[in-house]
């Protein structure tokens, strides 16, 4: 009783801080930029916009989704992300058959958001993301590796580290509780997040 | 007309693209640079006059508003951000206008239109078409004593002009400002004022008597020039 009723709260928090309305309004100033300059590339992005409010608005309101579906939501977050970056190297490692497991919605994006809020966004000269995913055995491994921000320090990163990481962590421990690892470190250069968690099969 | 020189300051590139797009079709506004970071905006005015800085909030190492906080003689500084908590902040920090994105043409007219209205010279920019900027007409602003005066259009009663300066009748006062004649005149809505001499620019809707030789407006006297004569006379036998 005392578990679900935290499940709902975090839950409720989860809806608040799924999509910050800045980004949206910078996505759409970039859709609108690309539409202003004849771009063929609006078609696409406006098909990304659907899909991730598809996502948020239906999808993620069931307890479990398909790792595929997780993954197709990382994905359109980062192509609408990456709109705002001229000089991002992007690199994407997918191994595992994503459609047969499930796992709880938005848990995998708070990172990518994460990296490139406090990572990416920090640092103009040197913009890059790498993301590693793959799924043996049940067990899915997770990793976003970016830039570290130079000019914060420890202690600043964690504390600005945001509802969004805070409220994942909070997710994890719920749903995941012993079947979860979550490891996040940075040295000079880099910020990592390692996430392992068992996942249920699709029967 | 001067040229006014405009720098833009965000990091996004299809941002920048749209204010860009934008500024390209008024003539009078030049982008001397475009700066991905608020340090590189920090440095480029270091050695280069600006007039008018389109600031994004934010961005990776300075924010837009420590950027403003940090200049000693801040140019005019129009905000276009995505944030729409951060408007309070900016007026405290004086800016011309706060626009956020996405940006039609028609509102960041109406910011064009703000920054010409407190910019020395009393330019403003006449769209009839666009009902949004049909208010902001009934001021002028004028440059008089180091400062940017505000005068009602209704209120002025007529102008005269002393080469580069004109003097301001208004209802209440008298304002001395250094600009020519004929630039008052093309500011001051046409179909409103009427040029009756080399040296008089007056509201029709002020004058309460005429013949062939002058006009009053109250107790004041003003002749009618030997140039004005024939157009002035024609425009005023139709009012009658």
């Amino acid at each position: 009783m005392e578990l679900e009723l935290k499940l709902k709260e975090a839950e409720l928090k989860l809806l608040k801080a799924q999509i910050h309305p800045h980004f949206l309004f910078n996505t759409l100033n970039n859709l609108y930029g690309l539409v202003l300059s004849g771009s063929k590339n609006a078609a696409d992005i406006v098909l990304r916009i659907s899909s991730l409010l598809d996502y948020m608005l239906y999808h993620s309101t069931r307890p479990f989704v398909t790792v595929e579906e997780e993954i197709q939501y990382v994905k359109d977050y980062i192509e609408l992300e990456k709109l705002r970056y001229s000089d991002l190297t992007i690199d994407i490692t997918e191994k595992g058959e994503f459609k047969n497991h499930r796992i709880a919605p938005m848990i995998l994006q708070p990172f990518v958001e994460n990296a490139f809020k406090h990572g990416i966004s920090k640092d103009i000269d040197n913009q890059w993301l790498k993301i590693d995913i793959q799924l043996v055995n049940s067990r899915l491994y997770f990793k976003v590796e970016n830039p570290k921000n130079i000019d914060m320090d420890m202690d600043k990163s964690v504390e600005s580290e945001g509802i969004g990481l805070s409220n994942v962590k909070k997710r994890l421990e719920i749903i995941y509780s012993d079947n979860h690892e979550l490891d996040i470190k940075g040295n000079k250069d880099n910020f990592t997040i390692i996430l392992n968690v068992d996942l249920q099969e699709v029967y | 007309m001067k040229t006014v020189k405009c720098i833009i300051v965000d990091d996004e590139p299809i941002a920048t693209q749209v204010i860009q797009n934008y500024l390209d079709k008024l003539d009078t506004f030049k982008i001397v640079q475009i700066c991905n970071n608020a340090l590189k905006a920090f440095e480029f005015m270091q050695s280069n006059p600006v007039d008018l800085v389109f600031l994004d909030i934010q961005m990776p190492k300075m924010s837009g508003l420590e950027f403003l906080k940090a200049l000693q003689n801040p140019p005019k500084v129009i905000i276009v951000t995505a944030y729409r908590e951060y408007a309070y902040e900016g007026f405290e920090l004086d800016v011309v206008d706060y626009l956020l994105k996405p940006v039609s043409f028609e509102r960041f007219l109406k910011a064009i239109n703000k920054y010409n209205s407190i910019s020395s010279d009393i330019v403003k920019i006449r769209d009839d078409s666009d009902p949004v900027l049909e208010s902001e007409n009934e001021f002028i602003w004028v440059r008089a004593d180091r400062k940017n005066v505000k005068i009602r259009i209704g209120d002025i009663r007529y102008v005269e002009g002393l080469k580069d300066y004109v003097k301001i009748f208004a209802e209440d006062n008298m304002i001395i400002s250094k600009i020519p004649l004929k630039k008052m005149e093309q500011n001051l809505p046409a179909d409103k004022f009427m040029r009756i001499h080399r040296s008089y620019l007056i509201s029709t809707k002020k004058i309460t008597a005429f013949n062939n030789e002058g006009i009053e407006i109250g107790t004041i006297q003003l002749p009618i020039g030997k140039n004005y004569k024939d157009s002035v006379l024609s425009l005023l036998e139709k009012h009658i």
